[in-house]
């Protein structure tokens, strides 16, 4: 693998774990999803979209939230969402030094539904937004494929 | 004392082979029979087993990721953990043609039951009806195959539809998930009497809970998905070491069984094996045989053994697989509660729903899912990967699922043949498959029914979760050679004795005239002891 493919990944690793995880990958984690990349062709994008997709995630957590909004409704193939669920994974089979834990929320069950149905309405506000920006981006950027594609 | 040989080294094959060798017979085994891996770690727990392991990673995911489970609608929720992958291996040049039926085999020692789930679902005389023989005889099997390898279960609700046998072992202690389950059930079972006939209990299962022989009870590792390291869970190739152990036997594997030849008297003279690894093959005599290969490679054996003989190309029709349906829910009343790891991994429970015609039961095994991967449902829920990671592990212990199992019937339209090349040395095997022209009303009445008694008990299926499996997919293959009393072609006798080829023996679930809707491996290891006791 190239370094600079290296560096990308790491830096991609770190924004997505400190989204779904709320902290910076540890080197093993690190390392685990790199050697996913090298040895499974399932994360590699395709398509201008797709890629665009990554590129706007990778850019910090907060992005990588909103284009998974998206992406988890209508994008659920793309080489993004592929790499989340890679972590997700790579979280959960670790340590709980270094992935997930197991630990439950704690509050009484009345007030845990409060928070999911809080959490919903938080989703559905992103998943609009999310919508007004990829949305129109999928369509350009369909169009422009389609053109070259034509072209050849 | 006659020499028999047996192909294959699955539950039929080795408790076949057991019984033969408790008589004295010299028993020779033809197997492929890759190994399983030695256990890892076996002491550890399944959550210590993530701390102790330098690189838990490749365990749980597999060397090349391949336990990731990524969003593909045609992909199960969950395949087969890459500690298991042996069992799917494959010979090269091994192929399959298949319409309408994704199948699975497995040349691993022990066959494909070495990723089974343990249910033990002794049929009961209504579904017998068909079989050539008495319940009565059966129902020693039951007992015997149970002295064997341990089973767990209780005298519950569930007992109506499966019989009860000696031998039977107390249950395990129920998670809390299944505990809360089982306690509302016994508040609101007269409503799903009364109102869907329908009944939950205790499952049985090929579990230890107490010792038995050098096997130790469950000791609760949470670590059955990935194979029991210490052997409480049982498997096949328990049973085959135990052959193993014996004088008189004579395990032989790297050797895939590709045919049998016969002579003018339609005596089986012997069986020719290939190296799997490659080479010549050899040929293996005896003076009985008995293809125990699982219905669908014995079949192969079976046609290709004809093919080369006489030249003729057969359809063997009946094929029968049982349709399951994956039904995922969620408890409620189970939300926001932490779960236990250590515990029993599979089906603690079951649940029936009686029909009219006695062959017409549904049955589901529930799984209250505890260190089963969570990426899978994460995966699958509408909201983002950060949403529903707080989901799922704030329902953890609240997240089930219900695999419903339909029955099936042998018909003529489902069929088994060979696809041969021109010059011959190569064979495909062809598989055809279609459903029952009112398999979609059956569906969607056990489905309703399911997702009726799951809400009447506090549970929910999510939209969208619900998920249908392809035929193929449950593994309880049958159907191709039945037991017949009459001695009509390609069929066998009472006692699995070939009606062409005299000392000739299908130990398998080919011979199974009908195929309720429970999972079949108990009963091919109790029919299996059966024909050893009867026909040897």
């Amino acid at each position: 693998m190239m370094p600079t493919h290296a560096t990308h990944l790491h830096r991609e690793c770190e924004v997505f774990c400190r989204y779904l995880f709320g902290r910076a990958p540890g080197d093993y984690i690190l390392e685990k999803y790199c050697q996913a990349h090298e040895r499974s062709s399932e994360y590699f994008s395709a398509g201008a979209f797709d890629h665009a997709l990554l590129s706007v995630a990778s850019r910090g957590p907060a992005f990588a939230r909103l284009a998974d909004s998206y992406a988890c409704l209508f994008a659920r193939y793309s080489a993004f969402r592929r790499k989340l669920i890679l972590l997700f994974s790579i979280l959960e089979s670790a340590s709980v030094r270094h992935g997930f834990s197991e630990d439950v929320d704690g509050s009484a069950q009345p007030v845990l539904f409060a928070k999911i149905v809080f959490r919903g309405v938080l989703f559905a506000l992103r998943l609009a937004l999310a919508c007004l920006l990829f949305l129109p981006m999928r369509l350009a950027l369909g169009a422009s494929q389609a053109a070259t594609e034509k072209g050849h | 004392m006659d020499s028999v040989l047996i192909v294959g080294s699955g539950p039929s094959a080795v408790h076949f082979a057991l019984s033969l060798l408790r008589k004295n017979y010299r028993v020779t085994m033809l197997d492929v029979g890759y190994p399983r891996p030695p256990a890892v770690n076996p002491g550890d727990s399944f959550v210590s087993l993530k701390e102790n392991l330098s690189d838990p990673v490749r365990y749980f995911l597999g060397e090349h990721y391949e336990g990731v489970v990524l969003p593909n609608p045609a992909r199960e929720f969950y395949g087969i953990p890459p500690s298991k992958d042996y069992v799917l291996r494959q010979p090269a040049g091994f192929g399959v043609n298949a319409s309408g039926f994704a199948p699975f085999f497995s040349f691993a020692q022990g066959g494909i039951a070495e990723a089974w789930t343990g249910g033990c679902y002794p049929f009961n005389a209504a579904e017998i009806a068909d079989f050539p023989f008495d319940f009565a005889e059966l129902e020693r099997g039951y007992a015997e195959v149970a002295a064997r390898i341990g089973v767990i279960g209780a005298p519950d609700d569930l007992a109506r539809f499966f019989p009860l046998h000696e031998n039977l072992l107390a249950p395990l202690d129920l998670d809390a998930h299944s505990a809360q389950f089982m306690s509302v059930y016994e508040k609101r079972k007269e409503w799903l009497h009364r109102r869907l006939r329908c009944y939950v209990g205790r499952t049985r299962i090929a579990t230890l809970s107490r010792d038995l022989a050098a096997r130790k009870k469950c000791s609760y590792l949470g670590r059955c998905l990935w194979g029991c390291p210490s052997e409480s869970f049982y498997t096949p190739s328990i049973t085959l070491r135990e052959c193993m152990a014996l004088p008189n036997f004579t395990y032989e594997p790297g050797w895939r069984v590709t045919h049998f030849t016969f002579d003018g008297a339609q005596r089986v003279t012997s069986l020719v094996a290939e190296p799997a690894a490659g080479g010549a093959p050899r040929e293996f005599v005896g003076d009985r045989f008995a293809l125990a290969a699982g219905a669908l490679s014995s079949t192969k054996i079976y046609l290709q053994s004809v093919f080369r003989a006489t030249g003729e190309r057969l359809e063997l029709h009946g094929l029968m697989d049982n349709r399951q349906i994956l039904m995922p829910f969620v408890n409620l009343r189970m939300i926001g509660k932490p779960y236990n790891p250590e515990s029993y991994q599979y089906h603690q429970l079951g649940l029936g729903i009686e029909s009219d015609d006695p062959k017409g039961y549904v049955h589901g095994q529930i799984t209250t899912l505890k260190t089963a991967m969570l990426h899978p449902i994460a995966a699958n829920l509408p909201a983002d990967l950060r949403t529903a990671a707080f989901l799922v592990h704030n329902m953890h212990a609240a997240l089930g699922i219900v695999n419903v199992n339909l029955h099936d019937t042998r018909r003529e339209g489902n069929f088994v043949s060979l696809n041969v090349d021109a010059d011959a040395k190569d064979s495909r095997l062809v598989i055809n498959y279609a459903p029952e022209p009112g398999e979609v009303h059956r569906l969607r009445d056990a489905i309703s029914k399911v997702r009726r008694a799951l809400l009447h008990l506090g549970c929910i299926v999510p939209p969208g979760m619900l998920h249908v499996r392809p035929m193929g997919a449950s593994v309880h293959y049958a159907g191709t050679l039945p037991m017949s009393r009459a001695k009509g072609r390609h069929t066998t006798s009472e006692t699995c004795q070939s009606h062409e080829f005299p000392n000739l023996f299908i130990v398998d679930g080919a011979t199974f005239p009908f195929l309720p809707a429970k999972n079949i491996t108990f009963s091919l290891m109790a029919n299996a002891v059966r024909v050893a006791s009867r026909a040897f």
